[in-house]
C-alpha cells in the first residue's frame, strides 16, 4: 500500500523504531521535531520531552494551532513523567492574535497525524517491553516451572506478539486512507491499552517500582491522554478488538 | 444479598469518612512518611475502628469497600495491626495476640506481613528466608522480604521463614522492631505510596522460639496453612480496595460532569452498575469466608473481578472529563497508579484464574 | 495398613484434593507435582487428609521432599508413618 502522505509515514516508521530502542521521550522528539504541534488540554495541560521546549514549534489549544511564539510554557513537577525523561507544561496564549501555524495543518489534520504517530510510538513501546518481559518470564520460576512454560503466560504473550503484527499492518493501511482513519486507530489505542496492561502485569510486583522500564506504558498512557484523549464523538470506535 | 441494620450503619460510619481521607489522599501520596498530621484524623480513626483482627470479614469489607472510595492510600498507611492482626489471630497463642496489639496501641505505630521474597513471590515452596537454630532454644533469622507494606516504619510484624528443607517447613515468627541485624527500606513504587511499601533484610536476627507462631496447632497446620487461610481473607480486602477505588474514580467524574450528554450519562449508569455488581461479589466472598476461612474459591473471583474493573475504570473512566483529564486531575491520576497495585497484592491474575479453575474444577466442594 | 491401602488411599485423597477422578494408569512411578500438577496448597491439603485418614501426625521438620516424588515414594511413607502409628 503507498501512503497517500509519505512524510507522515516516515515519521511514524522513525517514531516506532526510536521508542523501539531508545523508549518513549526519544520516540516524542521524533514527532516534535517533525514539527507537529503539541496538543493540550482545554487548560494548557501536556506532557514534552524535558528539555525540548525550544523544538515546539507550535501548539493544539481547544482545536485551534497556536504558534510557540504566541505562547507562554511553564514546567510543573511531575515525579512519574520525569522518570520517562518528560515534564509537564502549562501554556497559555499571550494575545488573541494567532497567525496561522507553520507547516500549513488544519487542528484536525494535526490532531489526526498526532494518533497515529503516538500509535507507531507506542507499537515500538510495546514491543520494547514485551522482549524485556519475556526474558524475565524466563529467569523467573513457579512451582517448579519457569513462568514462560504456563499456558496463561504463553496466550498473554501471543496476544501482544499477534496486535504488535496486526498494528504494522494496521498502521500502513491507515496511513494508505486517511479518511478512514480515526475510528480505525483509536480502536488500535484501545487494543493497546489492554496489551500494555498485559506486558505490564507480566513482570509482577518488580514492575510496578518507579525505577523499572515498563513505566514507559505508564507514562505512555499519560501520555496518550494528553495529546490523543477520546474519540471524538462524530467517530465512534468501531470493531473494537475483544 | 442485603446487608442488616448494623452492616448499613457500619456502611454509613465508613461512607461518612470518605470526604476526610479523600483531603488528605494527594498529601499521604506525596509524603507517605509525613504521617503526622493524619494520625487521630477522623478517618484514620474510622479505618481502625474497622481493622480489628477479630472481626467477621464481611463487616470489615463493607466498611473498606467505602473508606478506599475515600483513598485506598490512607487506609494502607493507616496504623495498626493490618495484615499481621490477620495471621496472628489464625496462628497466635492469647500471649502473642497481645503482644501484638501492644506493640500497636499506641495508634500510631504499624506491623507488617513479610512473606514475598526478591526470588519467590506466589511460590511459597521457593521461600528462602531462614530460622536457623542458635544452638540455645532460639533462632537466628536470615533473609530477605520485598514488596511489604509498611515494612520500614513498622514497631512489630510477622516473617514467614523455613525451618527445614522441606515444602511445609514454614513456620510464621513474631518479632519487634527496632532489632538488631534487620534492615528496612522504603522502595519506590508507582502508586499506592501510602503503603509503604518496603524491602526488608534479615542478617541473623535473633528470634526466641516463644515468637513462633502455631507451636500449639499440629505440625502440618502450623506454617503456610494458617497463611492461606489469612490469604483468602486478604484477598476479599484487596477486592474490596480496589472496588472502593473504582468508586472514587466514578464518584469524582460523576460530581465533575454534572450535565453528561447522553452516550456519557449511559456510560457512567453502566459503570455504576458493573461496581455494584462486583460490591455483591465481594460480599458474598467475604460472607464464605467468614462461613469457612478456606473457602476461598469466590474470593479469587472477587479479587479477579475487582482489579479488572478497577483498571478499567481508573483507565477509562476519566476520558469523560476530556484530552488530558489526568493532568488536569491530579486525584484521577493517583487513583489510576494507585489501581494497578492491586494486581500485584495477594496473588495476580493469573494465580487467582488457576485457582479459580482449581475451584470449579473441584464443584466448590469440601472446604476443610 | 498394608501397601496396596496405602495406594487406594492415596488415590482417593488425591481425587478429593484435586477434585477429579485419578486417571487409571496411576502407577507406582506417577509423579505427584509435575505429573498431577500439585502445587503447595495441594500438597499440604493432602498431608492434612492423609493425616485424618491414617491416624498419624506428619514429622514436619523430619519431612524430606523426596516423599512426594511419586506415587510409590508416598506410598512407602504412609506405610511406614501408620505402622509407627499402630495402624
Amino acid at each position: 500500500m503507498t501512503a497517500v502522505r509519505p512524510e507522515v509515514a516516515d515519521c511514524a516508521e522513525l517514531a516506532r523504531t526510536t521508542a523501539r530502542s531508545a523508549g518513549l521521550a526519544a520516540g516524542l522528539r521524533v514527532i516534535v521535531g517533525a514539527g507537529l504541534p503539541v496538543p493540550c488540554s482545554r487548560n494548557g495541560i501536556t506532557l514534552v520531552p524535558a528539555g525540548c521546549l525550544g523544538d515546539v514549534r507550535g501548539w493544539q489549544l481547544g482545536g485551534i494551532i497556536v504558534p510557540h511564539g504566541s505562547v507562554t510554557a511553564s514546567a510543573r513537577s511531575h515525579p512519574l513523567a520525569a522518570t520517562e525523561g518528560l515534564e509537564m507544561v502549562r501554556v497559555a496564549t499571550t494575545g488573541l492574535d494567532h497567525r496561522p501555524a507553520p507547516g500549513d495543518r488544519t487542528g484536525q489534520q494535526a490532531a489526526s497525524d498526532i494518533a497515529v504517530l503516538l500509535l507507531a510510538i507506542r507499537l515500538g513501546l510495546v514491543a520494547r517491553m514485551l522482549a524485556r518481559a519475556t526474558k524475565h518470564l524466563s529467569g523467573r520460576q513457579a512451582d517448579g516451572q519457569r513462568l514462560v512454560e504456563l499456558q496463561l503466560m504463553r496466550g498473554a504473550i501471543a496476544d501482544a506478539a499477534a496486535a504488535l503484527e496486526a498494528g504494522a499492518d494496521e498502521l500502513c493501511a491507515v496511513l494508505a486512507s486517511p479518511a478512514a482513519e480515526a475510528p480505525v486507530v483509536h480502536g488500535m489505542h484501545a487494543r493497546l491499552d489492554r496489551v500494555d496492561w498485559s506486558v505490564i502485569t507480566m513482570f509482577g510486583a518488580s514492575g510496578y517500582l518507579r525505577e523499572h522500564d515498563v513505566r514507559c506504558l505508564y507514562v505512555g498512557h499519560l501520555v496518550h491522554d494528553a495529546w490523543v484523549g477520546p474519540p471524538p464523538p462524530d467517530a465512534p470506535v468501531q470493531f473494537e478488538e475483544p | 444479598m442485603e446487608l442488616d441494620g448494623d452492616l448499613l450503619a457500619t456502611q454509613a460510619i465508613a461512607r461518612e469518612n470518605a470526604a476526610d481521607l479523600r483531603s488528605r489522599a494527594l498529601a499521604v501520596d506525596a509524603e507517605p512518611d509525613r504521617m503526622e498530621p493524619h494520625v487521630g484524623s477522623p478517618g484514620l480513626q474510622a479505618i481502625q475502628k474497622v481493622a480489628q483482627p477479630g472481626m467477621r470479614c464481611l463487616e470489615t469489607t463493607v466498611a473498606l469497600i467505602e473508606l478506599a472510595r475515600g483513598d485506598a492510600g490512607l487506609v494502607l498507611a493507616c496504623p495498626g495491626p493490618a495484615l499481621a492482626g490477620v495471621i496472628v489471630a489464625v496462628l497466635g497463642t492469647a500471649a502473642q495476640q497481645e503482644q501484638l496489639a501492644a506493640a500497636v496501641a499506641n495508634g500510631s505505630s504499624w506491623a507488617f506481613f513479610a512473606v514475598t521474597e526478591p526470588h519467590a513471590g506466589s511460590d511459597v515452596a521457593r521461600m528462602r528466608t531462614e530460622l536457623r537454630p542458635d544452638g540455645c532454644g532460639g533462632y537466628l533469622l536470615h533473609g530477605a522480604k520485598r514488596y511489604i507494606g509498611n515494612g520500614s516504619r513498622a514497631s512489630a510484624g510477622v516473617v514467614f521463614a523455613r525451618t527445614g528443607p522441606g515444602p511445609l517447613s514454614l513456620r510464621a515468627a513474631l518479632i519487634e522492631v527496632p532489632a538488631a541485624n534487620l534492615r528496612a527500606e522504603p522502595l519506590d513504587m508507582i502508586g499506592l505510596r501510602g503503603a509503604r511499601i518496603s524491602h526488608l533484610s534479615f542478617d541473623g536476627v535473633q528470634v526466641p522460639a516463644s515468637a513462633l507462631l502455631g507451636a500449639h496447632l499440629p505440625p502440618v497446620r502450623r506454617g503456610m496453612w494458617g497463611a492461606i487461610q489469612a490469604f483468602n481473607r486478604v484477598r476479599v480486602q484487596v477486592a474490596a480496595m480496589a472496588a472502593g477505588t473504582a468508586l472514587a474514580v466514578y464518584d469524582y467524574v460523576r460530581a465533575e460532569r454534572t450535565r453528561p450528554g447522553a452516550d456519557d450519562a449511559a456510560i457512567l449508569d453502566a459503570t455504576g452498575i458493573r461496581i455494584e455488581t462486583v460490591r455483591r461479589l465481594i460480599y458474598r466472598a467475604a460472607v464464605d469466608i467468614d462461613a469457612g476461612p478456606r473457602r476461598g474459591y469466590l474470593a479469587s473471583i472477587a479479587k479477579l473481578e475487582a482489579v479488572s474493573l478497577a483498571v478499567e475504570v481508573c483507565g477509562r473512566l476519566p476520558a469523560l472529563l476530556g484530552r488530558g483529564a489526568l493532568l488536569e486531575h491530579p486525584l484521577l491520576e493517583k487513583w489510576w497508579r494507585d489501581c494497578a497495585a492491586f494486581e500485584f497484592m495477594e496473588g495476580t491474575s493469573t494465580i487467582q484464574r488457576l485457582n479459580v479453575a482449581q475451584g470449579y474444577l473441584k464443584g466448590q466442594e469440601t472446604y476443610g | 495398613m498394608d501397601r496396596i491401602e496405602a495406594v487406594e488411599l492415596i488415590g482417593t485423597v488425591i481425587a478429593k484434593v484435586l477434585g477429579r477422578t485419578v486417571p487409571g494408569d496411576l502407577s507406582e512411578d506417577t509423579r505427584l507435582l509435575e505429573g498431577l500438577g500439585m502445587d503447595s496448597t495441594a500438597v499440604l491439603e493432602m498431608l492434612m487428609e492423609l493425616e485424618d485418614c491414617g491416624g498419624f501426625q506428619v514429622e514436619v521438620d523430619e519431612l524430606d521432599p523426596r516423599v512426594f516424588q511419586t506415587m510409590g515414594t508416598l506410598a512407602d511413607y504412609v506405610c511406614e508413618m501408620t505402622a509407627a502409628a499402630g495402624r
